[in-house]
């Protein structure tokens, strides 16, 4: 990485036709002044990682992801059957959520040892 | 089957003569013009989808559904961000606060003011385990019904947050 000092006032060129002047320095803030050709894109970093992020967030939505999702996550495996009184063995058809961090809610999940 | 968020306004109406819409996973779903909300930027990567219903069921719960109206590639899971993270902090920028409707340099609570959602990256092919972006919530001005994806620029979240913290994941892979 290129490391430069400039000051209020000052500025750089990146290639022939972009020039990015440092207008202000306040505390830990910047303020930056870019000129560039219309065919520069210039966004903040963070919208290019929200873009990428959206982008493989929006393919990762099938229904076989979802169910994955579902039972994995949002309801948690079934406490260790208790052994009851005659013998058999029970499993709840109500499980807690355990992604709610907050309260413990119950929804109906599939029970999977049966 | 499904609906519109719970006590967020009117369900998606089950009737004749609705529009539908061809959601990506769960196929047509008929809705009210009112259960719409206006992204008026768009999302990025998704900068012309401006209409978006939230689609959930209680089998779901606490998940929901974001869908494009126009497409149907453009649909996401989310979280409420209280889910995700009980002490969350939304900062939103001026430029979001007057995007929602809301005066500039007070910030909305979320539950009352705002629904406030993460998008959540399911498990596949690109991704090992699943993730949620604490950058850039989904904000949704629920009296105006217009939403904004806000970028939380110096928040120091992270948009590649592991859903499960590693010790419960071990700790589910154990029960599974």
């Amino acid at each position: 990485m290129l490391v430069m000092r400039r000051r209020a006032g000052e500025s750089f060129l990146v290639g022939a036709e972009v020039e990015i002047e440092v207008l202000e320095v306040t505390g830990v803030r910047v303020k930056l002044g870019i000129v560039a050709p219309d065919s520069v894109l210039i966004q903040r970093k963070e919208t290019q990682l929200t873009r990428d992020e959206n982008i493989i967030a929006a393919r990762s939505v099938r229904q076989r992801s979802i169910s994955t999702l579902l039972d994995k996550l949002a309801v948690q495996p079934p406490a260790p059957a208790k052994k009851e009184a005659d013998g058999q063995y029970h499993v709840a058809s109500e499980m807690s959520l355990v992604v709610d961090g907050k309260n413990t809610r119950t929804a109906q999940g599939r029970p999977r040892y049966e | 089957m499904w609906a519109t968020i719970h006590g967020f306004g009117p369900q998606i109406a089950i009737a004749l003569g609705m529009p539908r819409i061809h959601t990506k996973c769960f196929g047509q779903v008929e809705y009210s013009s009112e259960a719409v909300f206006l992204f008026p930027n768009g999302m990025p990567g998704f900068e012309s989808e401006h209409a978006f219903v939230f689609l959930e069921r209680p089998a779901a719960h606490p998940f929901m559904f974001m869908q494009s109206v126009r497409s149907a590639k453009a649909s996401f899971i989310l979280l409420p961000v209280l889910a995700a993270d009980p002490a969350y902090r939304l900062r939103l920028a001026d430029e979001d606060l007057t995007a929602l409707g809301f005066s500039a340099g007070r910030q909305p609570r979320i539950g009352k003011d705002v629904l406030c959602a993460v998008l959540v990256c399911a498990a596949g092919e690109e991704r090992p385990d699943p993730t949620i972006n604490l950058l850039a919530p989904i904000v949704v001005n629920l009296k105006r019904r217009i939403g904004v994806q806000a970028i939380q620029t110096q928040s120091g979240y992270s948009y590649r947050q592991p859903l499960i913290p590693p010790e419960r994941q071990e700790e589910l892979a154990a029960c599974w």
